[in-house]
């Protein structure tokens, strides 16, 4: 690794944002800010980039995920490494430290739960959660129940409440999206209270998530060895 | 005449990338010719035919003096020259001794224990499975550079989807030793999906059922407009045709058993043939219910024995079971169903075989896909990603991930995985740890491949140390791990102290036997000379090693002479002679035989100095 001098250099390249480092054109569009389209040539990566800008979408907790992936591959097709391969040098690197930072967003934009915690993060980075992850006080001690005599029909009875309790949780989750697209939607930034009452909500829904994880566990561990 | 000349010109690539299936059983080659050349039309690999004529090259070598000779010519003497003779050496690439127990006893040629990799002995020589495959991997540059008339440096290489690290590192070292720059490593159903959307018609989301002579493969691909999106990846890296044909050799040897009283497997020539023979069985079956199997045993008798399709399918379907987790798995990874699929692909010789095609069937409840050329396709998808990387083919794009989960050793000897398999690349993956111990100032940075929780289970690609941390309570220093993979699927790993802004990093090349100053000296060294090079390094080491303990045991000839009884020391210094004398010859086996009778000799000694050291050490105390 080559520090000093490649550093100083992406230093002067980061100096003019909007402009393709080689041909100096103004960038075009959601694909310019990747690649320049008018010499083909990938743009260094800045610090702080918005997942949903480079995506060309607005910031909003629910997405096309069509349109998405049309999105990526309409970019990688003109950014990949591959394209590269045969040039290398800066046009190379500059590529493969951008699709990596592509391949993280739609990693992150596909999946709801993700997409949520990171959008929630932008709009929100120091807000607590309205209320500690509660995890419904029956749904918990009949958890420590089935550790302690683990038998088929209760398991069977346990993810069944699991499952309706992960239903209500989604729906609650899906009407706080609404109300908070809706309100990005007239540009107007979502209130403390409504960011906090989301946040809390994630949180107990990453807890039924995991609670989800480790039935599996036990249902492997019980029937399978 | 000059118009000629021009468009032979223009027909030839002056430095062209070719595409190398190296399979278990056979390898090919393929090359999109720059000839095809209107721009929005298909760009069409063709498969390279070999010096001998042939498009495929049987991966087997066998060795006439100290000159390597693959192919056809080599799989003749797979029997007449079983000790002699290399095949499916695949199964060993990257692997060492401990991981191939199972399979020692099943090949004709003897395996050995060696530093890191495994070790292969033909007659009096040792090489690893590297210098192996890359003599494989010279006769297919060699036939390419006759088929093409112009030199070839490049190629793209694949290998199966579920080969780990150091499988994929041992392949490049073998490219390399091979005399050729290993642009990029594909893996196998990859490239099979690269050849099948060649058709552009061709979209949505498939499965590529890719079983080859030693291992088995899936992914889940979805191809739209020219992008290839590897959904998920999975396999068995021990499982393939070969294993069908041991399967019916195994039955037959057991017969020829209990008829003879000898078991067949016991003769490395016999057994060559049992599996030779199996193999033919295994492919009659494929096309007609009924097969022959006869072989003349040593005894001059000859086993005959009739093969029906029912009879083989019992033996077979076992194996092909293990086809079906890692299918599910995959489908499971990509989140998708079975119904979501529009197309199962099969790739590989074995899948003529109706009952493979049958499994494949059961697995994903569709009639599956036999249209694609089992055997070319592999070669002709990695030429397609040649003619992309060449910059040639604008309108492909593969995305590819990882096929195993990366992470780093944590306390309690538990693997915390930093990219998940299945990862699309180029990745980067960060996240912070810890120290355990109070002031603690190095840490073990181990970097790990698989999909176990524990250490142990999966494999240890590199380890490196972290030092000068700052002394401090135990979960007080933050140390910063970062991985990077790039689009070759190199990865790097750097450990840093945030406190301190200390930073270790390294290129991860795991120990596949051969460190890369050994693959820059055996490329220094003639063609010719790369397999005795490799004797003359076994003969060096074993050298070394008598040295250090004729060494050892000439220093305490004084202490021997006040210890030991007047016999003892005679049998000593007998030995001290023995060895001298061994080290002024080549002989491995005599070097190792005095060595240890010299070792035996000092038994006593080495006991009387111990107990001496611990009663003196005692002594100190006591004063």
């Amino acid at each position: 690794m080559q520090k000093g001098p490649v550093a100083a250099d992406r230093a002067s390249q980061l100096n003019t944002p909007g402009t393709c480092v080689a041909c100096g054109l103004a960038a075009q569009g959601y694909v310019g800010v990747h690649v320049c389209h008018a010499c083909g040539v990938p743009q260094p990566l800045r610090p702080g980039e918005d997942l949903f800008a480079s995506f060309g979408l607005e910031q909003r907790f629910a997405i096309d995920s069509g349109l998405l992936e049309r999105r990526f591959y309409e970019i990688s097709r003109l950014l990949h490494p591959d394209r590269f391969a045969a040039i290398g040098g800066d046009a190379r690197r500059n590529s493969t430290e951008r699709m990596t930072f592509l391949n993280d967003g739609y990693r992150i934009l596909k999946n709801a739960e993700k997409r949520r915690e990171w959008l929630l993060n932008q709009l929100a980075p120091a807000a607590s959660p309205s209320s500690a992850p509660r995890p419904p006080q029956d749904l918990a001690s009949a958890w420590f129940d089935l550790q302690d005599d683990a038998n088929e029909a209760a398991l069977k009875d346990f993810e069944t409440r699991l499952q309706i309790t992960q239903n209500q949780a989604h729906e609650r989750i899906r009407t706080l999206e609404r109300e908070l697209d809706a309100l990005l939607e007239t540009g107007s930034k979502p209130g403390p209270e409504l960011l906090a009452k989301m946040k809390a909500e994630l949180l107990s829904g990453s807890y039924l998530s995991s609670l989800e994880r480790d039935v599996e566990r036990l249902k492997k561990r019980l029937f399978i060895t | 005449m000059l118009s000629l000349q021009i468009e032979s010109n223009a027909n030839r690539d002056a430095s062209p990338i070719i595409g190398i299936d190296l399979g278990t059983t056979n390898s090919l080659i393929a090359y999109v010719p720059p000839s095809a050349v209107a721009p929005d039309t298909e760009r069409h690999p063709v498969i390279l035919t070999s010096r001998e004529g042939d498009s495929l090259i049987p991966s087997v070598v066998t060795f006439e003096g100290d000159r390597p000779v693959v192919g056809h010519a080599a799989k003749r003497k797979k029997i007449s020259g079983a000790q002699d003779t290399v095949f499916s050496v695949k199964r060993l690439l990257g692997r060492g001794f401990d991981d191939l127990k199972g399979m020692a006893g099943t090949l004709p040629y003897r395996l050995l224990p060696g530093e890191g990799a495994v070790r292969i002995q033909v007659g009096q020589r040792i090489y690893t499975a590297v210098e192996i495959s890359a003599a494989i991997l010279r006769e297919l540059k060699l036939s390419a550079e006759a088929a093409l008339g112009v030199p070839v440096t490049r190629a793209v290489i694949t290998v199966p989807a579920y080969f780990n690290d150091s499988q994929r590192q041992a392949t490049r070292a073998a490219g390399r030793l091979a005399g050729l720059d290993v642009l990029r490593i594909i893996n196998e159903p990859t490239a099979a999906s690269l050849a099948y959307g060649l058709d552009r018609k061709r979209q949505g989301l498939i499965a590529v059922y890719d079983l080859g002579g030693g291992t088995f493969d899936v992914s889940i691909l979805k191809l739209q407009d020219g992008i290839f999106e590897v959904l998920a990846t999975n396999g068995d890296s021990m499982l393939g045709g070969d294993d069908l044909d041991l399967a019916i050799a195994q039955a037959a040897a057991s017969e020829i058993a209990e008829q003879t009283g000898k078991d067949p497997f016991d003769d490395p020539q016999m057994r060559a043939e049992l599996l030779l023979a199996s193999e033919n069985v295994k492919i009659a079956l494929s096309e007609s219910p009924e097969a022959r199997m006869s072989i003349s045993l040593s005894s001059g008798r000859i086993y005959q024995r009739k093969w029906s399709r029912d009879e083989f399918e019992k033996l077979a379907l076992p194996i092909l079971e293990r086809t079906r987790e890692p299918c599910l798995q995959a489908l499971a990874d990509a989140g998708l169903k079975d119904s979501d699929l529009s197309d199962v692909v099969l790739v590989g010789g074995p899948t003529r075989l109706p009952l493979v095609q049958r499994t494949a069937r059961e697995i994903f409840g569709r009639e599956p896909n036999t249209s694609v050329h089992p055997d070319q396709v592999v070669a002709a998808g990695a030429a397609i990603q040649a003619d992309i990387l060449a910059g040639r083919n604008k309108d492909f794009l593969l995305l590819d991930v990882v096929p195993l989960s990366l992470g780093i050793e944590t306390y309690g000897g538990l693997m915390s995985t930093l990219i998940p398999r299945n990862t699309r690349i180029p990745a980067v993956a960060r996240e912070t740890f810890t120290t355990f111990v109070d002031n603690q100032t190095g840490v073990d940075i181990h970097v790990l491949q698989g999909e176990r929780e524990k250490v142990a289970d999966n494999r240890s690609l590199a380890r490196f140390k972290l030092k000068g941390i700052e002394r401090m309570p135990a979960g007080m220093p933050r140390i910063e791990v970062s991985f990077l993979i790039d689009a070759d699927g190199i990865l790097q790993v750097a450990a840093r102290d945030e406190r301190t802004g200390n930073e270790q990093s390294i290129e991860v090349r795991p120990s596949y036997g051969l460190t890369d100053t050994e693959v820059e000296k055996m490329l220094l060294a003639s063609l010719e000379n790369v397999e005795a090079d490799a004797e003359f390094r076994r003969v060096a080491e074993v050298k070394n090693d008598a040295k250090a303990v004729l060494i050892a045991a000439e220093k305490r000839i004084p202490e021997a002479i006040r210890l030991l009884s007047k016999d003892e020391v005679a049998t000593i210094q007998v030995s001290i002679a023995n060895l001298k004398e061994a080290l002024e010859t080549n002989d491995v086996p005599l070097i190792q035989e005095a060595s240890r009778n010299l070792n035996a000799s000092t038994v006593h000694l080495a006991e009387l100095l111990m107990k001496g050291v611990l009663s003196s050490s005692v002594d100190e105390k006591q004063s």
